[in-house]
């Protein structure tokens, strides 16, 4: 990992007993992803990336996505159920890689400089900015697999 | 701002209501009521409006302690860095000053607009 980088962490965490699972289960395939720690608009984003194991893999493309996020509450019998509606506002592609055959692992890193013009990250109980670098895998030519790893996009420093 | 007798008044320095994210914002607030409220606050006020909901956050408060029945006091805000004001398609942020008498809970209230160049971003 370069220096000034952190680890991301997924979205979408599994719990102890997935991530107990997924310590022993050497075939599930893992993503990792470190970002410039302080990432801020209009400035250069970094990005390092690693997907392992990769075999059958076909193509990883990597981008930085900013939505809005609208969660709205939904009553019903059962008890409130929250439905989120989003809505990208910027997609920039970090990285686009295609694994070689047979490597077990692949990696890769990228960079773009964040639109100025946008907004920071922001977080309500209802309505959120949303910032996340994405990696889209492609297993074959029907199978696609999305992990996200959100991040807090800074206001640009002007 | 006149209600149940006491009229509100909120003007900032220059008649400005656009401001770059962290700026220094001045202003007075100005109040006259046929007896002295027993206090009044002026909040920074962000909200966020979708068909979701609304998210309504007070960032920072100044109070005045001990008015008179009429009276106009100096205030200072630092503004914070974020959120910006904006319009997106889904969700849209705006800033507002309130000048709040106790205990009738009068307000009168005053749109900011807080973004990078005076202006509010426009998303898609």
């Amino acid at each position: 990992m370069k220096p000034g980088h952190v680890e991301l962490q997924p979205a979408s965490r599994p719990g102890w007993l997935g991530r107990l699972r997924l310590a022993f289960d050497r075939t599930r395939p893992r993503t990792r992803v470190s970002a410039s720690a302080t990432p801020h608009l209009g400035e250069l984003l970094e990005v390092e990336w690693g997907l392992e194991p990769s075999r059958g893999a076909t193509l990883v493309a990597v981008s930085l996505i900013g939505c809005e996020v609208a969660r709205r509450r939904v009553s019903a019998r059962t008890g409130i159920t929250i439905v989120p509606e989003r809505r990208a506002f910027c997609v920039v592609e970090l990285d686009r890689r295609v694994p070689q055959a047979g490597h077990a692992r692949t990696s890769g890193e990228g960079a773009a400089v964040v639109p100025d013009g946008l907004v920071p990250s922001f977080a309500g109980k209802f309505n959120e900015v949303e910032w996340s670098v994405v990696l889209d895998v492609s297993w074959g030519e029907t199978v696609s697999t999305r992990q996200e790893f959100p991040l807090t996009m800074l206001p640009g420093r002007t | 701002m006149t209600d149940a007798g006491v009229a509100l008044e909120l003007r900032l320095e220059h008649g400005e209501s656009a401001f770059e994210p962290g700026a220094r914002v001045s202003g007075v607030a100005g109040w006259s009521a046929p007896a002295a409220p027993s206090r009044l606050e002026v909040e920074l006020v962000w909200s966020a409006q979708s068909a979701a909901g609304r998210d309504v956050r007070i960032v920072e408060t100044v109070t005045f302690a001990d008015p008179l029945a009429e009276e106009r006091r100096p205030f200072i805000l630092a503004l914070p860095a974020a959120p910006y004001s904006f319009r997106g398609a889904l969700i849209e942020v705006s800033w507002s000053l309130e000048l709040t008498a106790y205990p009738g809970q009068q307000k009168t209230r005053l749109a900011l607009t807080i973004a990078p160049g005076h202006r509010a971003v426009q998303l898609g």
